[in-house]
């Protein structure tokens, strides 16, 4: 009958045997030759990546090089939509309808504004 | 690879300060914590693998992985667990890729994948070997590393209950597989 040996409740009954050949097979590995071939894939990894980088970073500077045209012809067109709206609302502002719900917003929010301002929120 | 005065504040600095500096980017932290783990994490893959070679190529990328995800280690105290765990991951990998099953579920007598002759007297290397890798994990975390159902279950993403009948079987099996071996070394 093969013993078992048990210390811990939360455990199960472990059988020794198994456990002894477990041991046994423990060897105490020098780290020199794994260590060394380790370092050398970190090595060529760390190269692999900032090579990787190098081709990113250029490529990135190519796109952009060639895409100056069409990107600065979309910033001036935007601007100037934006400038045409702006001058487009001006008549707006003095329509008595825009003044009534400029009016109306703010006497709405006046309540909540005061609760606001008087920390009574 | 030559020794510093560094390297011998290194090796007597607390694992989680060097963890620490690892995590910060330090690579020579980083080779010490290789050169203070490496012969567990394989003879662990060991115990799985029964291949030295392979063992020691997984042990290489369980290093290479923790390198690169040391930044998400939250507790330096945590290391060696977390490297048991990426080590376990490995080789879970590695058996996908060679497309054999991990689930014990998936074969048919439960826990064997072949049946030796019964009058064989069987080493522990060999008899580990006729163990599914589900159950011979359990069995070697168990065993080998001394951890407990729960964190077995923790470390092998498998339920609690599998863990322990994997276990439960798995020594059964590797009693039977043994009997001869123990019988002729007693």
């Amino acid at each position: 009958m093969i013993p078992l040996m048990s210390n811990d409740p939360m455990r199960e009954p472990q059988d020794f045997v198994i456990r002894r050949l477990l041991a046994e097979q423990e060897q105490r590995l020098p780290p020199d030759d794994f260590l060394l071939k380790l370092s050398r894939r970190m090595d060529g990894q760390k190269r692999g990546r900032r090579l990787y980088r190098i081709l990113a970073i250029t490529g990135c500077l190519v796109l952009s090089a060639l895409s100056a045209p069409w990107v600065a012809q979309g910033t001036s067109n935007l601007i100037e939509l934006t400038a045409m709206g702006l001058r487009a609302m001006g008549p707006l502002l003095y329509h008595p309808l825009t003044l009534f719900i400029v009016g109306a917003t703010t006497i709405g929010c006046s309540p909540v504004i005061y609760l606001w301002r008087t920390g009574r929120w | 690879m030559s020794l510093s005065p560094s390297d011998d504040i290194l090796r007597s600095a607390a694992e989680a300060s060097v963890v620490a500096l690892a995590r910060a980017g330090d690579q020579p932290a980083f080779e010490e914590l290789v050169r203070r783990h490496q012969s567990s994490i394989r003879n662990l893959l060991r115990s799985l693998c029964r291949n030295m070679a392979l063992a020691d190529d997984l042990a290489q990328e369980t290093f290479l992985q923790a390198w690169k995800q040391l930044r998400t280690l939250r507790v330096p105290d945590a290391f060696k667990s977390w490297l048991r765990k990426l080590a376990i991951n490995s080789w879970r990998q590695h058996l996908r890729r060679e497309g054999g099953f991990w689930n014990a579920a998936e074969v048919e007598e439960g826990d064997v994948m072949s049946t030796p002759a019964a009058t064989e007297g069987l080493d522990l290397n060999s008899a580990l070997g006729v163990l599914a890798p589900s159950v011979r994990l359990c069995i070697v975390l168990s065993y080998r590393e001394g951890m407990s159902h729960s964190e077995i279950a923790a470390a092998t993403q498998l339920p609690l209950g599998t863990v322990k009948s994997h276990i439960a079987r798995g020594t059964v099996r590797l009693r039977k597989l043994l009997a001869a071996y123990d019988s002729s070394h007693e």
